[in-house]
């Protein structure tokens, strides 16, 4: 049962096509404003609500087009690279904040700590998605809050996950001969430390990407997070809402990208955490 | 134990007191709410009569601690949309909120528990697979996603359901079931990997030789020693339902707290803003302690060391 797993296997096929399909999405939603440069407020009310090309073949638009006459499919694309690169921004804001802080609260013990993980508790008793309703309640909807939104509701896992690790961390041989040769406090911390926490920050890091396009996509649904003219695929799945009897493809094809995109990111940080986290291994 | 209580009730207090004056800050500064309340035509003389009569003229010193003081005799204010007391608002809205929650998240640990426990005993085999997949999926599924799936298959398509609406027990279907899939999904999967460990564990075979009935090992001898992952993961799963529920009542159109709350955001309703984000973090907080608490409950070594 405890036989050393040989970690050094190639990736398994699915996660594989997971991988690249994910990256396909990303490289070719933040291309958008050079492959389809059109902009997103121009209306064409002749159009509007046109057949999709699966339903009708004579029809010019892919998806169809929405209640404002636009290209769906085009909008898709560019709800898809809102959401992504605001997933992205602040899943670095979270990982540099909470990186930053977990490594002051494991290398100071006292009040530096105390005070951190009472940060991070503080966070943790009041639910992500009320505190982002809150957040843009106050400060208003825009690209810059969510983002800044999302970096500070996502700080605490890392911040905890980074202080653990230091924790253990300092009790280890390597650490304390280094300090025995006299490195300084920063050199241990760059040399050493940061380099073996790298992989479960990475871990965490996939993990939370799929919840961050969740709270973003949830948020701009409520209509609390990006505002029309400009697209992401809450505000979408949102908008398509109104026409769900007569043109359901409207909320459904966006509602099913967000799903795809979730699960692939949530699929690969999954099996990431598995790979990487030898204690997990026997229990898959 | 009573220490105990002690310590961890006045960490609770001081957490609340941290969000409650967080979140007062932040409404103060971020702008005047007059500007929101009144059209835009307003005289001056309007707004300030309004300014006077919310107290906002009064230095934030002053206003910080008139607001302590009022939450300390249970005055939350008055919504600034609806002209109510807030305690008020939400007491009207809370049976509908609390039914909601509560019958999805005792269907959530009732089903989620003793699914967990089936894959783990059947390890690798296609229940396992077919709940591993579902928990997958379940954990994934963004709600408000799953809410207008369900909303088209079941309202539009094959219209057995309806889409929104409240009191009787048909309109509970797909709110419940959507509420419910997220927790259900991260217990199932959290009781199979923490029953796996006990599994592994020898005094199972003791009592397997003792001539115990394999119901009573499983569910007596292993469950028990397996649920203090689960009780943790239980308790956990308080913040996704309240987080859930906020989507989920604007998408059924339910007159719940979470409606509520949503329409405040959008209204610039401070006050309710203020006294649901209290309400929450109080439930939270004393989710955790239950949880805690529950610990010893479970488990006489921890008991001794209260």
């Amino acid at each position: 049962m405890n036989k050393r797993k040989n970690y050094n296997q190639t990736i398994p096929a699915f996660i594989l096509f997971l991988m690249i399909s994910f990256l396909a999405i990303f490289i070719f939603s933040l291309l958008a404003p050079v492959l389809f440069p059109i902009d997103l407020g121009t209306t064409n009310l002749a159009e509007r609500l046109a057949l999709p090309a699966f339903i009708d073949k004579t029809s010019g638009y892919l998806l169809g087009t929405d209640h404002l006459g636009r290209d769906f499919a085009i909008r898709i694309v560019y709800a898809t690279r809102n959401s992504l690169m605001i997933a992205f921004s602040g899943l670095i804001i979270a990982a540099f904040l909470g990186t930053c802080m977990g490594m002051l609260a494991g290398m100071n013990n006292g009040w530096i700590d105390s005070f951190i993980m009472f940060l991070v508790d503080v966070r943790l008793s009041v639910p992500s998605t009320i505190i982002a309703i809150v957040c843009s309640s106050i400060f208003g909807s825009s690209k810059f809050t969510m983002i800044m939104i999302i970096g500070c509701t996502g700080f605490a896992s890392f911040a905890r996950l980074v202080r653990g690790q230091i924790l253990q961390l300092k009790e280890a041989n390597f650490i304390e001969c280094s300090q025995a040769l006299g490195a300084s406090k920063v050199r241990i911390l760059f040399e050493h430390v940061f380099i073996n926490i790298s992989s479960p920050l990475i871990i965490n890091a996939t993990i939370r990407l799929s919840s961050f396009i969740l709270l973003e996509s949830s948020l701009s649904f409520l209509g609390l997070g990006i505002q029309p003219p400009d697209v992401s695929l809450g505000v979408m799945v949102s908008a398509g809402r109104d026409y769900m009897i007569s043109s359901w493809w409207l909320t459904i094809v966006p509602s099913l990208v967000i799903i795809l995109v979730v699960l692939d990111a949530s699929l690969i940080g999954d099996w990431l955490r598995d790979k990487l986290d030898p204690k997990l291994q026997n229990n898959s | 134990m009573k220490k105990f209580l002690a310590v961890r009730l006045t960490k609770a207090a001081i957490t609340i007191w941290f969000i409650v004056s967080l979140v007062f800050i932040l409404t103060r500064v971020s702008g005047d709410p007059t500007q929101w309340m009144l059209p835009d035509d307003a005289s001056i003389e309007t707004r300030l009569a309004l300014r006077e009569s919310l107290g906002l003229d009064l230095p934030l010193a002053e206003q910080y601690k008139n607001y302590i003081v009022d939450v300390f005799h249970g005055n939350m204010g008055k919504s600034y949309y609806y002209l109510k007391p807030v305690g008020e608002l939400f007491s009207e809205r809370a049976a509908a909120t609390l039914k909601l929650a509560v019958t999805s998240f005792s269907l959530a640990v009732l089903i989620g528990v003793p699914l967990g426990v089936m894959a783990s005993v059947y390890r690798n085999t296609l229940l396992d697979r077919l709940t591993m997949g579902f928990a997958v999926a379940g954990y994934t599924m963004p709600n408000f996603v799953l809410g207008i799936l369900l909303i088209f298959l079941f309202s539009l398509k094959l219209r057995v359901l309806p889409s929104s609406g409240y009191g009787k027990p048909i309109n509970f279907v797909m709110p419940v079931l959507v509420l419910m899939v997220g927790p259900l999904a991260n217990i199932a999967r959290l009781t199979r990997s923490s029953m796996l460990d006990v599994l592994k564990q020898d005094y199972l075979d003791c009592t397997r030789a003792k001539g115990v009935a394999e119901w009573r090992v499983i569910f007596k001898h292993a469950l028990r020693n397996a649920l203090i992952p689960v009780v943790t993961i239980i308790g956990l799963q308080i913040g996704t339902l309240i987080g859930g529920m906020v989507v989920v009542e604007t998408v059924f159109a339910w007159p719940g707290i979470g409606s509520l709350i949503i329409s405040s955001a959008q209204n610039r309703d401070f006050p309710v803003i203020q006294y649901g984000i209290m309400i929450c973090a109080i439930v939270v907080c004393l989710t955790n302690m239950l949880v805690d608490l529950s610990y010893a409950l479970l488990d006489p070594r921890i008991r001794d060391n209260f």
